[in-house]
């Protein structure tokens, strides 16, 4: 049946699309509204056009395609989708179609058909709480009644609830007021008191309506009046603890009677004593209020409402009637004590006697009158001070006098309250000559926000009472406690982050004791300041003294727990935390030559705070570093030279020997005993071998030149030379010949032809240039045998030592040879005898090997570099 | 189909409230409306500078059948009824004169209390009728205007106390509700009797 519907309307549907509509695809239903939450189903039908099926058709909500499995294929050319609707904003429903195939393109303007949807909620609850009011104007009610309600749930901008309000009574159909908030005002006219109401809320949209419970009283039933005006307050002198309240009635009682409550308080007083509602609840214009203090303010207030029960509204309470009740005399004492100002001195303590009126002071205390009463035990005098005085008043307290108490005395006072119309009774306080002992184990703490005083009782005797005594921020206040008390509550006004001396003083029989204190807080709080902290002396160069200023209590705000040190040095920063006692600190284990950057931070239960920060640098010497040093650098030289020198001591034999070989003493030689008259032809060939010791390479300029240069002397000297083939028979090692003596020996080279044999020769004199007929530029080298070998050995080893001589002999003597001058080839023939190189051939004939195997095999190894050990 | 919720009386009870309450609230309105008439004549007397003793008509412009002890209570409400009909037609007839000559445009003191006023008593008029159906289930026949005189005067000086005795004539009859209303505690009691004898009548018959 459904489904044959279905198909009826889209049969009407094409037609009529058929008839209007270009687009080939059309959709419905076109609700104005759906509902968020449900399911929406809509259809999209294919009019007049055959290339496309409903398999073509798609559906596309806020831009996106919704799935097929939603789709339900009604037809070939009809397809409908079902989905639930969760969004609240307005949106568009497209049913689009594909291109059938790739061969076809379709305009797809023309296949497209769309449904806006537009959002609601159903509503959800009828509009609750539904109270409703009529004030008051003028002397009448109101014919407007004003009315609240709690929402019936969420809307949407599109469809918002309506709210509608029905006031009916019984004249008419009532009137109606429509809101889209949840209050409105509804016009009646003339308000109907005593006629029946019925009011009620309808709550309407586009998906649904429901309506409030129905509110259905007498009119007076929402009535608020205005409050009594006119309110006097009237005083009468016979009767000081009564006031008289009268008032005008806020409307007529015609309207309705009314019921009244009052309330009334003293200035100054947070809290409102009410008068008991049945005093109040008749039809009246007037009220007494008895049983108040005489002499103080007091305020009253009145309200009203509809006597009925369950009537009406109170109304707002009236303006405050304010009125003193007449005085009467002061009843008690007035509450007197006294306390201690600074510290004890020697001659014994200021005091400062203050109190507080008395607790019924009926009136305005105008002036106390003070008898101060001493009694020096010394020499038993006693001193009356009579005064009267009203000095000065911090909130309750009058301060009266400064008196000083010296010790050894006792100190009476007495004091009376006086008031305008009479007097107190007389309070008593005494200070004994002798401190008597107090309460003991005293204990202060927070609790809820108060102060709990808890002591020990005093062992000794009689207690009349205890004055729990509290001084912060200047200001003084104390409480008394009766005999038995032993924990109790500070009453007084306390604030948060102030220290409190909290004192407890015995009194026996209104004599004083001495106090027992102790400091504590309401609250603890972070500290407000922290210590600046300096330096004692200047820092070290591993540490520094680092000292600051407690905070007294009064700026702390609370008790400083620790103080935590910091101390940073570029990136590291580290911190060292001591009590809150403290008020120095050393630093250690700094690095020297350090800048350091310093600061404290003063902590409580509560928080801590930071200080200013003070930088140092450590120094870069310890003290007494630099005389160390110094002292131990000296020491150094000191012991080295010693060792030096002690070494020298010891060592003297081996430096001597370094450095002053021992010549040999000739005179020991066995060669001593040679004779001069040995033919020098025999000895040659040995003296040859001896030769191989000193080699003198003479080049043949200078050797030339020294020839003849000394030719003309050398008669002369051959003496002197022939003395000296002895010695230099012996001295087989030039090394240690002395560079003078080399000279010398190469100053005498120009007879070394004809000495050679005869001379010993401490230095050889290389001619490094000689070799085959260089040319001799380049300055001739001296080398000096360092050689310690004893030219005994080369006398002991002759053979070896001949070869090797005869050796260099044969090399030295081949560039003589082939350059001699004529002099020089003179020389020569006179020293052909030597027969120092007498194989001339045999040494032109070694090849170059030989020859260097020869000239490194030689003792004397020409060094150009230096000595190389032999 | 719309949540309806109703608090304190059901919804019979507003068209049916209990007839003593009803008679304390037609008292409490005649009260009301005693007082609320006696503020419109001070400010008309302010208004028109009367004296509080200006002579007025001591005839009647409502006309009903006159007092007597031999009325019974519903008669007493009819004619009470009918006496405060005739006022309401006469106020209604004064308010239309007074704005059709009288009227500046303003909108005074005076003229919001003669709203409340004819308001209040229609408010009366309402809850007397209330009692008349509780005493018989009927109302009772309307009275015509005929025989009042609801055209008023011309001159204007008559008008204004053609007005004026019309709110005395309205003050009269609501003080008479009072006092019969105040009398009625006794029609209650009837009314109950009578309520518990239509009870237990049926109870016999069954």
């Amino acid at each position: 049946m459904e489904s044959a519907g279905q198909m009826l309307m889209l049969a009407a549907l094409m037609l009529t699309a058929h008839a209007g509509s270009q687009n080939y695809l059309l959709t419905f239903p076109h609700p104005k509204f759906v509902r968020v939450g449900s399911n929406f189903t809509a259809t999209c039908v294919i009019i007049n056009r055959t290339e496309v099926t409903a398999d073509d058709l798609y559906w596309n909500l806020s831009e996106t395609i919704l799935p097929r499995e939603h789709y339900s294929k009604i037809n070939n050319s009809a397809i409908s989708v079902t989905f639930t609707v969760t969004s609240d904003k307005p949106e568009w429903l497209f049913c689009l179609c594909r291109n059938p195939s790739p061969n076809i393109v379709l305009n797809q303007g023309l296949y497209m058909h769309g449904i806006y949807l537009q959002k609601g909620y159903a509503v959800q609850q009828p509009p609750g709480n539904l109270s409703c009011v009529a004030l008051q104007e003028n002397t009448y009610i109101s014919g407007t009644i004003t009315c609240e309600w709690r929402d019936s749930g969420p809307q949407t901008e599109q469809d918002p609830i309506i709210y509608t309000l029905h006031v009916r009574d019984m004249t008419s159909q009532g009137n109606y007021t429509t809101t889209t908030k949840t209050k409105a005002q509804v016009s009646l006219g003339t308000y109907p008191n005593h006629m029946n109401l019925e009011i009620w809320v309808e709550a309407k949209n586009s998906l649904g309506m429901v309506e409030s419970e129905h509110l259905k009283e007498e009119a007076n039933w929402f009535v608020k009046t205005n409050p009594p005006s006119d309110i006097s307050v009237i005083s009468e002198k016979s009767f000081p603890t009564s006031l008289l309240l009268n008032w005008t009635l806020p409307i007529d009682k015609s309207y309705f009677r009314l019921m009244y409550r009052i309330r009334f308080t003293t200035e100054g007083a947070n809290t409102w004593t009410d008068v008991p509602q049945e005093d109040t609840s008749q039809d009246i214009q007037s009220f007494r209020l008895q049983n108040l203090q005489p002499g103080t303010k007091y305020i009253s207030q009145v309200s009203c409402k509809n006597a009925r029960r369950g009537h009406g509204r109170w109304s707002d309470w009236s303006n405050n009637a304010t009125k003193w009740t007449p005085e009467a005399p002061p009843r008690g004492k007035p509450d007197l004590w006294m306390t201690i100002l600074g510290s004890p001195n020697a001659n014994g303590q200021n005091v400062q006697i203050a109190c507080k009126d008395p607790v019924h002071s009926n009136g305005r205390i105008t002036m106390f009158s003070l008898m101060i009463k001493a009694h020096r035990v010394t020499n038993a005098s006693t001193q009356l001070e009579n005064t009267t005085e009203m000095i000065s008043r911090s909130g309750d307290i009058t301060v009266l006098k400064q008196v000083p108490i010296p010790d050894h005395q006792s100190t009476q006072v007495f004091l009376t309250a006086i008031n305008s119309v009479g007097q107190s009774e007389k309070a008593f306080l005494g200070v004994p000559e002798r401190e008597r002992p107090s309460v003991e184990d005293l204990r202060v703490s927070s609790q809820d926000g108060r102060l709990l005083v808890e002591w020990r009782l005093p062992r000794s005797s009689e207690v009349s009472e205890f004055v729990v005594e509290w001084v912060g921020r200047g200001q003084m206040d104390w409480q008394k406690e009766n005999k038995s008390t032993t924990r109790t509550h500070i009453t007084g006004p306390l604030e948060p982050f102030v220290c409190y001396r909290v004192s407890v003083y015995v009194l026996r029989s209104g004599w004083s004791s001495k106090a027992t204190s102790v400091e504590a807080f309401l609250k603890e709080g972070a500290p407000s300041e922290a210590p600046s902290v300096s330096l004692l002396g200047v820092p070290g160069h591993d540490g520094a003294h680092l000292v600051w200023t407690q905070i007294p209590p009064e700026r702390s705000r609370g008790f400083i727990s620790t103080y935590t040190i910091y101390y940073r040095t570029g990136d590291a920063t580290r911190a060292v935390t001591v009590l809150g006692n403290s008020s120095s600190y050393k630093l250690t284990s700094l690095s020297p030559d350090t800048t350091y950057d310093t600061w404290i931070t003063a902590s409580t239960i509560a928080g801590s705070y930071k200080g200013s920060t003070h930088s140092f640098t450590t120094q870069k010497y310890a003290p007494g570093e630099i005389e160390g040093i110094v002292v131990g650098v000296s020491l150094g030289f000191l012991f080295f030279f010693l060792m030096i020198v002690l070494l020298c001591f010891y060592k003297k034999d081996v430096i001597r020997e370094n450095f002053w070989p021992r010549i040999p003493d000739p005179g020991e030689s066995t060669i001593k005993n040679w004779s001069p008259d040995y033919s020098l032809k025999a000895d040659l060939p040995r003296e040859s071998c001896v030769s191989g010791i000193s080699v003198l390479d003479v080049d043949v300029c200078d050797g030339r030149s020294l020839f003849d240069e000394e030719k003309a002397g050398l008669p002369l000297k051959k003496d002197k030379f022939l003395s000296e083939e002895h010695s230099s028979g012996i001295g087989g090692s030039s090394c240690m010949s002395s560079p003078r003596q080399s000279v010398s020996d190469s100053d005498e080279g120009g007879d070394m032809a004809d000495t050679t044999a005869s001379t010993v020769q401490y230095s050889s004199v290389v001619a490094s240039s000689g070799y085959k007929g260089q040319t001799p530029a380049q300055p001739t080298l001296f080398s000096r045998s360092e050689s310690t070998q004893p030219l005994l050995d080369c006398e002991e080893n002759p053979d070896t030592s001949a070869q090797e001589g005869s050796r260099q002999s044969q090399r030295c003597s081949r560039p003589t040879g082939n350059n001699l001058s004529p002099q020089g080839a003179a020389l020569r023939e006179e020293l052909q005898p030597l027969d120092f190189c007498s194989l001339p051939e045999d040494a032109e004939n070694n090849t170059p090997a030989e020859h260097q195997s020869a000239a490194s095999a030689s003792s004397y190894m020409p060094q150009l570099g230096g000595y190389r050990p032999q | 189909m719309a949540d309806r919720r109703t608090r304190g009386m059901t919804g019979s009870d507003l068209s049916r409230t209990n007839t003593s309450n009803t008679a304390a609230r037609a008292l409490a309105i005649a009260e009301q409306l005693h007082h609320e008439c006696s503020i419109l004549l001070e400010l008309y007397r302010k208004k028109e500078s009367f004296a509080a003793d200006v002579p007025v008509s001591d005839s009647r412009l409502v006309s009903v059948p006159p007092p007597s002890s031999q009325l019974d209570t519903r008669d007493q409400l009819w004619r009470l009824h009918s006496a405060l009909l005739q006022c309401r037609s006469l106020m209604e007839r004064a308010i239309a004169k007074e704005e059709e000559e009288l009227d500046d445009g303003r909108k005074s003191e005076y003229e919001t209390q003669r709203k409340m006023v004819k308001d209040r008593l229609s408010f009366l008029l309402i809850t007397i009728g209330e009692l008349l159906k509780a005493a018989d289930g009927t109302v009772g026949v309307t009275p015509s205007g005929e025989g009042l005189e609801l055209d008023g005067p011309t001159v204007l000086f008559e008008l204004k106390l053609w007005v004026y005795r019309i709110f005395k004539e309205v003050d009269y009859w609501t003080k008479t509700a009072i006092t019969t209303l105040q009398a009625l505690p006794s029609v209650t009691a009837k009314e109950r009797a009578r309520t518990r004898q239509v009870r237990s009548t049926r109870r016999a018959r069954r």
